[in-house]
Protein backbone atom coordinates (compact mmCIF):
# COMPACT_ATOMS: atom_id res chain seq x y z
CA UNK A 1 0.00 0.00 0.00
CA UNK A 2 1.02 3.34 -0.84
CA UNK A 3 0.18 6.86 0.48
CA UNK A 4 -1.04 9.21 -1.95
CA UNK A 5 1.62 12.16 -1.83
CA UNK A 6 4.50 12.72 0.43
CA UNK A 7 6.02 16.14 0.13
CA UNK A 8 9.88 16.49 1.23
CA UNK A 9 11.94 19.58 2.49
CA UNK A 10 15.20 19.58 4.00
CA UNK A 11 17.44 23.23 4.19
CA UNK A 12 20.54 21.02 3.19
CA UNK A 13 19.37 20.41 -0.07
CA UNK A 14 21.96 16.98 -0.39
CA UNK A 15 19.65 15.68 2.30
CA UNK A 16 16.95 15.29 -0.67
CA UNK A 17 17.66 12.81 -2.77
CA UNK A 18 17.60 10.34 -0.41
CA UNK A 19 13.65 11.73 1.19
CA UNK A 20 12.60 11.60 -2.04
CA UNK A 21 13.80 8.31 -2.30
CA UNK A 22 11.77 7.05 1.03
CA UNK A 23 9.12 8.98 -0.40
CA UNK A 24 8.73 8.07 -3.91
CA UNK A 25 9.02 4.30 -2.09
CA UNK A 26 6.21 5.32 0.45
CA UNK A 27 3.67 7.24 -1.75
CA UNK A 28 2.46 7.36 -4.92
CA UNK A 29 3.65 11.36 -6.18
CA UNK A 30 7.19 13.14 -4.50
CA UNK A 31 6.76 16.53 -4.04
CA UNK A 32 10.01 18.23 -3.34
CA UNK A 33 10.04 22.08 -1.81
CA UNK A 34 13.13 23.83 -2.56
CA UNK A 35 14.59 26.99 -1.10
CA UNK A 36 17.88 27.69 -3.16
CA UNK A 37 18.91 29.01 -6.83
CA UNK A 38 16.47 27.88 -9.61
CA UNK A 39 19.59 25.76 -10.82
CA UNK A 40 19.72 23.97 -7.50
CA UNK A 41 16.17 22.86 -7.98
CA UNK A 42 16.06 21.90 -11.57
CA UNK A 43 18.87 19.49 -10.46
CA UNK A 44 16.58 17.43 -8.09
CA UNK A 45 14.16 17.18 -10.90
CA UNK A 46 15.27 13.31 -11.54
CA UNK A 47 14.34 12.37 -7.74
CA UNK A 48 11.25 13.74 -7.24
CA UNK A 49 7.76 13.35 -9.63
CA UNK A 50 7.41 17.49 -9.01
CA UNK A 51 10.03 20.12 -7.75
CA UNK A 52 7.98 22.86 -5.96
CA UNK A 53 10.76 26.44 -6.24
CA UNK A 54 10.56 28.26 -3.26
CA UNK A 55 12.53 31.01 -4.60
CA UNK A 56 16.09 31.68 -3.15
CA UNK A 57 16.06 32.33 1.10
CA UNK A 58 15.99 35.88 1.51
CA UNK A 59 19.50 37.70 2.48
CA UNK A 60 19.69 37.82 6.21
CA UNK A 61 16.45 35.15 6.95
CA UNK A 62 16.56 32.05 8.62
CA UNK A 63 15.34 29.23 6.35
CA UNK A 64 13.14 28.80 9.85
CA UNK A 65 10.99 31.86 8.86
CA UNK A 66 9.69 29.79 5.72
CA UNK A 67 7.66 27.26 7.82
CA UNK A 68 4.28 29.03 6.94
CA UNK A 69 4.86 28.97 3.35
CA UNK A 70 6.22 24.99 3.50
CA UNK A 71 2.77 24.90 5.89
CA UNK A 72 0.95 26.10 3.28
CA UNK A 73 2.33 24.29 0.55
CA UNK A 74 1.66 20.74 2.27
CA UNK A 75 -1.74 21.92 2.76
CA UNK A 76 -2.70 23.14 -0.76
CA UNK A 77 -0.97 19.61 -2.07
CA UNK A 78 -2.92 17.63 0.32
CA UNK A 79 -0.34 15.51 1.31
CA UNK A 80 -0.37 12.75 3.69
CA UNK A 81 3.55 12.33 4.91
CA UNK A 82 5.94 14.93 4.98
CA UNK A 83 9.86 13.51 5.51
CA UNK A 84 12.39 15.93 6.94
CA UNK A 85 16.48 15.19 7.39
CA UNK A 86 17.47 14.66 10.77
CA UNK A 87 19.39 18.19 11.40
CA UNK A 88 19.16 20.63 14.29
CA UNK A 89 17.08 22.88 11.67
CA UNK A 90 14.99 20.45 9.95
CA UNK A 91 13.56 19.22 13.93
CA UNK A 92 13.28 22.78 14.33
CA UNK A 93 11.08 23.57 10.96
CA UNK A 94 9.09 19.84 11.73
CA UNK A 95 7.78 21.29 15.10
CA UNK A 96 6.89 24.17 13.78
CA UNK A 97 4.70 22.22 10.41
CA UNK A 98 3.45 20.01 13.17
CA UNK A 99 1.72 22.59 15.50
CA UNK A 100 0.16 24.69 12.13
CA UNK A 101 -0.85 21.62 10.53
CA UNK A 102 -2.13 19.40 13.60
CA UNK A 103 0.16 16.79 12.35
CA UNK A 104 1.96 13.93 14.14
CA UNK A 105 6.19 13.84 14.18
CA UNK A 106 8.30 11.02 14.28
CA UNK A 107 11.77 11.60 14.78
CA UNK A 108 14.65 10.01 14.68
CA UNK A 109 12.97 6.96 12.61
CA UNK A 110 15.32 4.04 11.67
CA UNK A 111 12.55 2.46 9.53
CA UNK A 112 9.45 3.28 7.79
CA UNK A 113 6.28 1.55 6.05
CA UNK A 114 2.89 1.90 5.20
CA UNK A 115 0.57 -0.22 6.63
CA UNK A 116 -2.45 -2.04 5.07
CA UNK A 117 -5.21 0.55 6.34
CA UNK A 118 -2.98 3.61 4.75
CA UNK A 119 -1.20 4.92 7.82
CA UNK A 120 2.67 5.32 8.44
CA UNK A 121 4.53 2.93 10.89
CA UNK A 122 7.72 4.07 12.18
CA UNK A 123 10.22 2.68 14.57
CA UNK A 124 12.89 4.10 16.52
CA UNK A 125 14.85 3.89 19.27
CA UNK A 126 14.05 4.71 23.21
CA UNK A 127 15.04 4.86 26.57
CA UNK A 128 18.75 5.05 25.66
CA UNK A 129 18.43 2.59 22.95
CA UNK A 130 17.11 -0.01 25.46
CA UNK A 131 14.02 -0.17 23.80
CA UNK A 132 12.74 -0.24 20.17
CA UNK A 133 9.17 1.39 19.66
CA UNK A 134 6.50 1.30 16.89
CA UNK A 135 5.32 4.22 16.41
CA UNK A 136 2.09 4.74 14.20
CA UNK A 137 0.96 8.21 12.56
CA UNK A 138 -2.81 9.21 12.70
CA UNK A 139 -3.78 11.43 9.68
CA UNK A 140 -1.30 13.66 8.69
CA UNK A 141 2.34 12.62 9.40
CA UNK A 142 6.06 14.30 9.63
CA UNK A 143 8.94 11.88 9.58
CA UNK A 144 12.09 13.61 10.68
CA UNK A 145 14.77 10.68 8.84
CA UNK A 146 18.29 10.79 9.55
CA UNK A 147 20.59 9.78 6.66
CA UNK A 148 21.31 6.30 5.24
CA UNK A 149 17.80 5.07 6.16
CA UNK A 150 16.42 4.99 2.32
CA UNK A 151 18.53 3.35 -0.68
CA UNK A 152 19.07 6.68 -2.87
CA UNK A 153 16.93 5.93 -5.99
CA UNK A 154 15.80 8.27 -9.01
CA UNK A 155 12.40 8.70 -9.50
CA UNK A 156 11.29 6.36 -12.35
CA UNK A 157 10.05 9.61 -14.25
CA UNK A 158 11.77 12.95 -14.04
CA UNK A 159 9.69 15.90 -12.27
CA UNK A 160 8.39 18.92 -13.98
CA UNK A 161 9.44 22.35 -12.23
CA UNK A 162 6.56 24.48 -10.56
CA UNK A 163 7.14 27.71 -9.19
CA UNK A 164 6.32 29.28 -5.73
CA UNK A 165 7.29 32.51 -4.76
CA UNK A 166 7.26 31.91 -0.73
CA UNK A 167 7.83 34.65 1.92
CA UNK A 168 9.29 34.44 4.88
CA UNK A 169 6.96 35.21 8.43
CA UNK A 170 8.41 37.47 10.79
CA UNK A 171 9.02 34.83 14.01
CA UNK A 172 10.18 37.80 16.05
CA UNK A 173 14.08 36.31 15.78
CA UNK A 174 16.76 37.92 14.13
CA UNK A 175 19.82 36.44 12.52
CA UNK A 176 22.64 38.69 13.83
CA UNK A 177 25.37 36.85 12.58
CA UNK A 178 26.56 33.44 11.32
CA UNK A 179 30.05 31.78 11.73
CA UNK A 180 31.08 28.26 10.24
CA UNK A 181 31.41 26.18 13.06
CA UNK A 182 35.41 25.78 14.31
CA UNK A 183 34.87 21.65 14.64
CA UNK A 184 34.59 19.93 11.66
CA UNK A 185 30.86 18.44 10.55
CA UNK A 186 30.61 15.23 8.58
CA UNK A 187 27.11 12.83 8.00
CA UNK A 188 28.50 9.67 9.11
CA UNK A 189 24.97 8.12 8.32
CA UNK A 190 25.70 7.85 4.53
CA UNK A 191 29.36 5.79 4.89
CA UNK A 192 29.68 2.65 3.92
CA UNK A 193 32.44 1.89 5.62
CA UNK A 194 32.90 3.05 9.49
CA UNK A 195 35.99 2.56 12.10
CA UNK A 196 34.93 3.58 15.33
CA UNK A 197 37.01 3.89 18.42
CA UNK A 198 36.43 4.13 21.93
CA UNK A 199 38.16 4.61 24.88
CA UNK A 200 40.45 1.63 24.32
CA UNK A 201 42.14 4.56 22.27
CA UNK A 202 44.03 5.62 25.42
CA UNK A 203 44.96 8.67 24.33
CA UNK A 204 44.63 11.16 21.52
CA UNK A 205 48.50 10.48 19.92
CA UNK A 206 47.24 7.36 19.07
CA UNK A 207 44.64 8.34 16.54
CA UNK A 208 47.24 8.50 14.10
CA UNK A 209 47.49 5.02 13.48
CA UNK A 210 43.89 4.70 13.80
CA UNK A 211 43.29 7.17 11.00
CA UNK A 212 45.87 5.15 8.37
CA UNK A 213 43.92 2.32 8.84
CA UNK A 214 41.22 3.71 8.14
CA UNK A 215 42.54 5.45 5.18
CA UNK A 216 43.88 1.76 3.98
CA UNK A 217 40.00 0.68 3.85
CA UNK A 218 38.41 3.64 2.66
CA UNK A 219 36.43 3.84 5.95
CA UNK A 220 34.67 6.92 7.82
CA UNK A 221 36.48 7.69 11.36
CA UNK A 222 33.68 7.65 14.12
CA UNK A 223 33.41 7.16 18.01
CA UNK A 224 31.79 6.70 21.08
CA UNK A 225 30.67 9.19 22.92
CA UNK A 226 32.84 9.80 25.63
CA UNK A 227 35.77 10.36 22.69
CA UNK A 228 33.74 12.93 21.03
CA UNK A 229 32.22 14.90 24.22
CA UNK A 230 34.41 14.20 27.23
CA UNK A 231 37.81 13.94 26.16
CA UNK A 232 36.69 16.16 22.57
CA UNK A 233 39.43 13.90 20.56
CA UNK A 234 36.98 13.99 17.62
CA UNK A 235 34.47 16.39 16.31
CA UNK A 236 30.43 15.49 17.93
CA UNK A 237 29.54 14.59 14.11
CA UNK A 238 31.29 11.40 14.29
CA UNK A 239 29.97 10.25 17.63
CA UNK A 240 28.00 7.38 16.80
CA UNK A 241 24.93 6.30 19.46
CA UNK A 242 21.83 6.92 20.91
CA UNK A 243 22.28 11.49 21.11
CA UNK A 244 24.77 10.84 17.97
CA UNK A 245 24.67 9.00 14.52
CA UNK A 246 22.99 6.09 14.16
CA UNK A 247 24.89 4.26 11.14
CA UNK A 248 24.23 1.21 9.13
CA UNK A 249 27.39 0.74 7.01
CA UNK A 250 28.50 -2.57 5.48
CA UNK A 251 31.30 -2.88 7.61
CA UNK A 252 31.90 -1.31 10.96
CA UNK A 253 35.18 -2.03 12.82
CA UNK A 254 34.92 -1.17 17.02
CA UNK A 255 38.03 -0.12 17.80
CA UNK A 256 38.94 -0.47 21.64
CA UNK A 257 35.09 -0.42 22.21
CA UNK A 258 33.44 -2.01 24.84
CA UNK A 259 30.03 -1.91 23.68
CA UNK A 260 27.44 -0.54 26.14
CA UNK A 261 24.26 -0.32 24.59
CA UNK A 262 24.01 3.32 23.74
CA UNK A 263 26.72 2.40 21.19
CA UNK A 264 25.43 -0.37 20.10
CA UNK A 265 22.00 0.69 19.61
CA UNK A 266 23.80 3.30 16.82
CA UNK A 267 25.60 0.46 14.60
CA UNK A 268 23.26 -2.24 15.78
CA UNK A 269 22.11 -2.18 11.46
CA UNK A 270 25.78 -2.54 10.29
CA UNK A 271 25.55 -5.41 8.11
CA UNK A 272 29.21 -6.56 9.29
CA UNK A 273 30.77 -5.44 12.91
CA UNK A 274 34.50 -6.59 13.69
CA UNK A 275 35.44 -5.86 17.21
CA UNK A 276 39.15 -5.47 18.49
CA UNK A 277 39.44 -5.02 21.94
CA UNK A 278 41.85 -6.22 25.03
CA UNK A 279 39.31 -7.31 26.93
CA UNK A 280 37.72 -10.46 26.24
CA UNK A 281 34.55 -10.26 28.61
CA UNK A 282 34.01 -6.73 27.07
CA UNK A 283 29.89 -7.32 25.64
CA UNK A 284 31.28 -5.74 22.02
CA UNK A 285 32.24 -9.81 21.61
CA UNK A 286 28.71 -10.81 21.62
CA UNK A 287 27.98 -8.16 19.35
CA UNK A 288 30.02 -8.66 16.57
CA UNK A 289 30.67 -10.73 13.72
CA UNK A 290 34.34 -11.16 13.64
CA UNK A 291 36.33 -10.13 16.94
CA UNK A 292 40.02 -10.24 17.65
CA UNK A 293 40.94 -9.98 21.48
CA UNK A 294 43.83 -8.05 21.41
CA UNK A 295 45.48 -4.36 22.33
CA UNK A 296 44.15 -2.63 19.21
CA UNK A 297 47.46 0.29 19.48
CA UNK A 298 50.01 -2.63 19.21
CA UNK A 299 47.76 -4.57 16.36
CA UNK A 300 47.11 -1.69 14.09
CA UNK A 301 50.20 -0.83 12.27
CA UNK A 302 50.36 -4.66 11.61
CA UNK A 303 46.37 -5.14 10.52
CA UNK A 304 46.82 -2.22 8.14
CA UNK A 305 49.79 -3.78 6.33
CA UNK A 306 47.50 -7.12 6.13
CA UNK A 307 44.75 -4.98 4.39
CA UNK B 1 12.48 38.34 34.53
CA UNK B 2 10.54 35.45 34.58
CA UNK B 3 11.63 32.22 33.57
CA UNK B 4 10.05 28.80 33.30
CA UNK B 5 12.49 25.43 33.02
CA UNK B 6 10.23 22.48 32.00
CA UNK B 7 11.43 18.99 32.79
CA UNK B 8 10.24 15.39 32.93
CA UNK B 9 10.56 12.94 35.50
CA UNK B 10 11.62 9.52 33.54
CA UNK B 11 12.68 5.95 34.14
CA UNK B 12 16.40 5.18 34.00
CA UNK B 13 17.17 3.42 31.18
CA UNK B 14 19.88 1.23 33.23
CA UNK B 15 17.51 0.04 35.70
CA UNK B 16 14.55 -1.00 33.15
CA UNK B 17 14.23 -4.89 33.01
CA UNK B 18 13.78 -7.07 29.76
CA UNK B 19 11.08 -10.06 29.69
CA UNK B 20 12.13 -13.06 27.73
CA UNK B 21 9.29 -11.71 25.13
CA UNK B 22 11.19 -8.63 24.86
CA UNK B 23 8.53 -6.42 27.01
CA UNK B 24 10.00 -4.29 29.20
CA UNK B 25 9.29 -4.14 32.92
CA UNK B 26 9.62 -0.82 34.62
CA UNK B 27 8.56 -2.45 38.06
CA UNK B 28 11.88 -1.69 39.49
CA UNK B 29 13.11 1.27 37.33
CA UNK B 30 13.93 4.18 39.36
CA UNK B 31 13.13 7.56 38.33
CA UNK B 32 15.08 10.64 37.21
CA UNK B 33 15.36 14.04 35.82
CA UNK B 34 15.93 13.99 32.48
CA UNK B 35 19.57 14.54 31.89
CA UNK B 36 19.34 17.44 29.30
CA UNK B 37 16.46 18.78 31.15
CA UNK B 38 18.99 19.52 33.92
CA UNK B 39 20.60 21.58 31.17
CA UNK B 40 17.35 23.90 31.11
CA UNK B 41 16.80 23.76 34.86
CA UNK B 42 20.57 24.71 35.30
CA UNK B 43 20.53 27.43 32.66
CA UNK B 44 17.38 29.17 34.13
CA UNK B 45 19.30 29.25 37.41
CA UNK B 46 21.94 31.21 36.27
CA UNK B 47 20.14 33.59 34.33
CA UNK B 48 18.17 34.41 37.64
CA UNK B 49 21.37 34.29 39.32
CA UNK B 50 23.07 36.96 36.86
CA UNK B 51 19.93 39.13 36.34
CA UNK B 52 17.84 38.84 38.93
CA UNK B 53 13.98 37.29 38.83
CA UNK B 54 12.26 34.12 39.73
CA UNK B 55 12.87 30.50 37.96
CA UNK B 56 9.80 28.37 37.97
CA UNK B 57 10.06 24.52 37.46
CA UNK B 58 7.49 22.68 35.54
CA UNK B 59 6.61 19.02 34.73
CA UNK B 60 3.45 17.88 33.10
CA UNK B 61 3.23 13.70 33.58
CA UNK B 62 1.37 10.81 35.19
CA UNK B 63 1.76 10.10 38.96
CA UNK B 64 5.25 10.15 38.71
CA UNK B 65 5.65 13.91 38.62
CA UNK B 66 4.77 13.76 41.99
CA UNK B 67 7.67 11.99 43.74
CA UNK B 68 9.02 14.53 46.10
CA UNK B 69 12.44 13.41 45.91
CA UNK B 70 12.93 14.47 42.58
CA UNK B 71 10.86 17.74 42.72
CA UNK B 72 13.35 18.20 45.92
CA UNK B 73 16.50 17.56 43.42
CA UNK B 74 14.74 19.97 41.09
CA UNK B 75 14.37 22.88 43.43
CA UNK B 76 17.73 22.31 45.05
CA UNK B 77 18.99 23.27 41.52
CA UNK B 78 17.73 26.93 41.86
CA UNK B 79 14.07 27.00 40.77
CA UNK B 80 12.10 29.04 43.68
CA UNK B 81 8.99 26.98 43.21
CA UNK B 82 8.05 24.08 41.41
CA UNK B 83 4.34 23.17 39.35
CA UNK B 84 3.43 19.98 38.68
CA UNK B 85 0.19 18.56 36.57
CA UNK B 86 -0.28 15.04 37.31
CA UNK B 87 -3.27 13.60 34.60
CA UNK B 88 -3.60 10.09 33.68
CA UNK B 89 -4.58 11.21 30.37
CA UNK B 90 -1.01 11.94 29.84
CA UNK B 91 0.56 8.69 30.35
CA UNK B 92 2.58 7.57 27.05
CA UNK B 93 1.98 11.20 25.73
CA UNK B 94 3.97 12.16 22.17
CA UNK B 95 5.70 15.27 21.91
CA UNK B 96 2.45 17.14 20.83
CA UNK B 97 0.22 15.97 23.94
CA UNK B 98 3.29 16.98 26.11
CA UNK B 99 3.65 19.96 24.24
CA UNK B 100 -0.25 20.93 24.70
CA UNK B 101 -0.33 20.14 28.00
CA UNK B 102 2.66 22.24 29.13
CA UNK B 103 1.32 25.46 26.87
CA UNK B 104 -1.78 24.93 29.38
CA UNK B 105 0.28 25.39 32.73
CA UNK B 106 2.03 28.09 31.11
CA UNK B 107 -1.06 30.38 30.42
CA UNK B 108 -2.15 29.39 34.07
CA UNK B 109 1.02 30.10 35.38
CA UNK B 110 0.34 33.54 33.90
CA UNK B 111 3.12 36.03 32.73
CA UNK B 112 6.55 34.61 31.76
CA UNK B 113 9.35 36.56 30.02
CA UNK B 114 11.40 33.18 28.92
CA UNK B 115 10.96 29.32 28.90
CA UNK B 116 13.75 27.00 28.49
CA UNK B 117 13.17 23.62 27.41
CA UNK B 118 16.12 20.42 27.28
CA UNK B 119 17.12 19.47 23.84
CA UNK B 120 14.80 16.27 24.19
CA UNK B 121 13.58 14.42 26.85
CA UNK B 122 15.62 11.28 27.97
CA UNK B 123 13.73 8.18 27.31
CA UNK B 124 12.01 9.53 23.87
CA UNK B 125 14.22 12.28 22.61
CA UNK B 126 11.98 13.35 20.00
CA UNK B 127 13.67 16.45 20.20
CA UNK B 128 10.28 18.45 19.86
CA UNK B 129 8.78 19.72 22.73
CA UNK B 130 10.55 23.25 23.15
CA UNK B 131 9.65 24.49 19.61
CA UNK B 132 5.80 23.14 19.42
CA UNK B 133 5.67 24.24 22.98
CA UNK B 134 6.90 27.93 21.69
CA UNK B 135 4.31 27.42 18.57
CA UNK B 136 1.21 26.72 20.40
CA UNK B 137 1.51 29.96 22.47
CA UNK B 138 2.28 32.34 19.82
CA UNK B 139 6.13 33.28 20.84
CA UNK B 140 9.07 32.86 19.04
CA UNK B 141 11.13 29.87 19.27
CA UNK B 142 14.26 27.59 18.53
CA UNK B 143 16.50 24.89 19.05
CA UNK B 144 20.04 24.67 19.22
CA UNK B 145 20.94 27.19 22.10
CA UNK B 146 23.93 27.40 23.25
CA UNK B 147 24.80 30.51 25.68
CA UNK B 148 22.18 33.33 26.31
CA UNK B 149 22.42 36.89 27.23
CA UNK B 150 19.78 39.09 28.25
CA UNK B 151 19.43 42.26 26.52
CA UNK B 152 16.36 44.91 26.42
CA UNK B 153 13.59 42.94 25.91
CA UNK B 154 14.71 40.25 24.23
CA UNK B 155 17.54 37.64 24.57
CA UNK B 156 20.37 37.68 22.59
CA UNK B 157 21.75 33.48 21.72
CA UNK B 158 23.80 31.61 19.95
CA UNK B 159 22.66 28.62 18.01
CA UNK B 160 24.46 25.63 16.82
CA UNK B 161 23.05 24.33 13.80
CA UNK B 162 24.14 22.05 11.14
CA UNK B 163 28.09 23.29 11.46
CA UNK B 164 26.73 26.72 11.76
CA UNK B 165 27.10 28.92 14.94
CA UNK B 166 24.06 31.75 14.46
CA UNK B 167 23.91 34.87 16.47
CA UNK B 168 19.68 35.69 16.62
CA UNK B 169 18.00 38.04 18.79
CA UNK B 170 15.11 36.73 19.59
CA UNK B 171 12.00 38.96 21.40
CA UNK B 172 10.51 38.29 24.56
CA UNK B 173 8.66 36.05 25.61
CA UNK B 174 10.05 33.22 24.30
CA UNK B 175 10.92 29.45 24.12
CA UNK B 176 14.21 28.02 23.89
CA UNK B 177 15.07 24.47 23.98
CA UNK B 178 19.34 24.52 24.32
CA UNK B 179 21.80 22.25 23.76
CA UNK B 180 23.70 19.99 26.24
CA UNK B 181 26.44 21.57 25.79
CA UNK B 182 25.30 25.28 27.30
CA UNK B 183 26.62 24.41 30.28
CA UNK B 184 27.50 21.77 33.32
CA UNK B 185 25.35 21.44 36.05
CA UNK B 186 25.84 22.13 39.19
CA UNK B 187 26.27 19.85 42.29
CA UNK B 188 23.23 20.90 44.86
CA UNK B 189 24.87 21.75 48.41
CA UNK B 190 23.35 20.11 51.47
CA UNK B 191 21.95 23.89 52.10
CA UNK B 192 19.74 23.55 48.78
CA UNK B 193 18.54 20.22 49.36
CA UNK B 194 17.27 21.44 53.15
CA UNK B 195 16.03 24.62 51.09
CA UNK B 196 14.45 23.07 48.27
CA UNK B 197 11.92 21.12 51.10
CA UNK B 198 10.08 24.77 52.07
CA UNK B 199 9.85 26.21 48.61
CA UNK B 200 6.07 25.77 47.67
CA UNK B 201 4.93 23.67 44.85
CA UNK B 202 1.94 23.65 43.04
CA UNK B 203 0.44 20.28 42.39
CA UNK B 204 -2.57 20.50 39.59
CA UNK B 205 -4.21 17.71 37.35
CA UNK B 206 -6.86 17.35 34.13
CA UNK B 207 -9.47 19.93 36.62
CA UNK B 208 -6.77 22.50 36.21
CA UNK B 209 -5.54 22.29 33.28
CA UNK B 210 -7.15 21.22 29.88
CA UNK B 211 -5.27 17.91 28.84
CA UNK B 212 -5.14 16.93 24.84
CA UNK B 213 -7.09 13.92 24.34
CA UNK B 214 -6.32 13.11 20.88
CA UNK B 215 -3.08 11.50 20.22
CA UNK B 216 -1.07 12.66 16.85
CA UNK B 217 0.84 9.40 17.26
CA UNK B 218 0.41 6.23 19.09
CA UNK B 219 2.59 3.64 20.13
CA UNK B 220 2.12 0.57 19.15
CA UNK B 221 4.70 -1.33 20.97
CA UNK B 222 7.92 -0.91 23.04
CA UNK B 223 9.92 -4.36 22.84
CA UNK B 224 13.93 -4.59 23.53
CA UNK B 225 16.00 -4.52 20.11
CA UNK B 226 15.80 -7.58 18.22
CA UNK B 227 19.72 -8.48 18.72
CA UNK B 228 20.95 -8.78 14.91
CA UNK B 229 22.74 -12.50 15.16
CA UNK B 230 26.35 -12.70 14.83
CA UNK B 231 28.84 -15.12 14.00
CA UNK B 232 30.90 -14.01 16.89
CA UNK B 233 33.67 -15.43 15.63
CA UNK B 234 36.63 -15.00 17.94
CA UNK B 235 40.36 -14.55 17.37
CA UNK B 236 42.57 -14.08 20.47
CA UNK B 237 46.24 -12.86 20.37
CA UNK B 238 48.71 -10.49 19.03
CA UNK B 239 50.97 -12.24 16.72
CA UNK B 240 51.74 -12.46 13.70
CA UNK B 241 49.86 -15.94 12.81
CA UNK B 242 46.66 -14.95 14.64
CA UNK B 243 46.54 -11.39 13.01
CA UNK B 244 47.30 -12.80 9.45
CA UNK B 245 44.00 -15.25 10.50
CA UNK B 246 41.93 -12.80 11.43
CA UNK B 247 42.69 -10.12 8.75
CA UNK B 248 41.85 -13.20 5.90
CA UNK B 249 38.52 -13.79 7.62
CA UNK B 250 37.70 -10.09 7.88
CA UNK B 251 39.12 -10.09 3.90
CA UNK B 252 36.82 -13.18 2.82
CA UNK B 253 33.63 -11.08 4.57
CA UNK B 254 34.99 -7.52 2.63
CA UNK B 255 34.25 -9.39 -0.68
Amino acid sequence: MKLNKAVVFSANLSNIPGLCSGANALAQESVAAVIGSREQAESLLPWANKVVWLGEKAEGVMVESYAAALAELIGSEGAELVLVSNSTRDRCIAAKLAVRLNAGVVTDTSAVSVTEEGSVSTKRNVYGGAAEATVKGNGLTILVVPGGVFDELQASQPGVLAEVAAQPEDTGIKLVSVAAKQEETVDIAVAKRIVGVGRGLGSQDKLAAVESFAARLGAELGCTRPIAEEEHWMARSRYIGVSGATVRPDVYFALGISGQVQHIVGVSDSKLIIAINKDAKAPIFQNCDIGLVADMNKVLPQLTELF
Amino acid sequence: MKVIACYKVVPYEQSISVAADGSLNFDKAELIVGQYDLNAIEAGAQLVEKNGGELTALTVGTAEVENSKLRKSVLSRGPANCVTVNDPALANADCAATSAALAEAVRKIGAYDLILCGEGSSDLYAQQVGVQLGERLGVPSINGVISIEVGDGCVTVQRSADGEVETLTVSLPAVLAVASGINTTRVPSMRDILAAGKKPVSTWSGADVAVPADKRTETLSVLAPQKTARACKLFTGDDGETLAAFAAAVSAELK
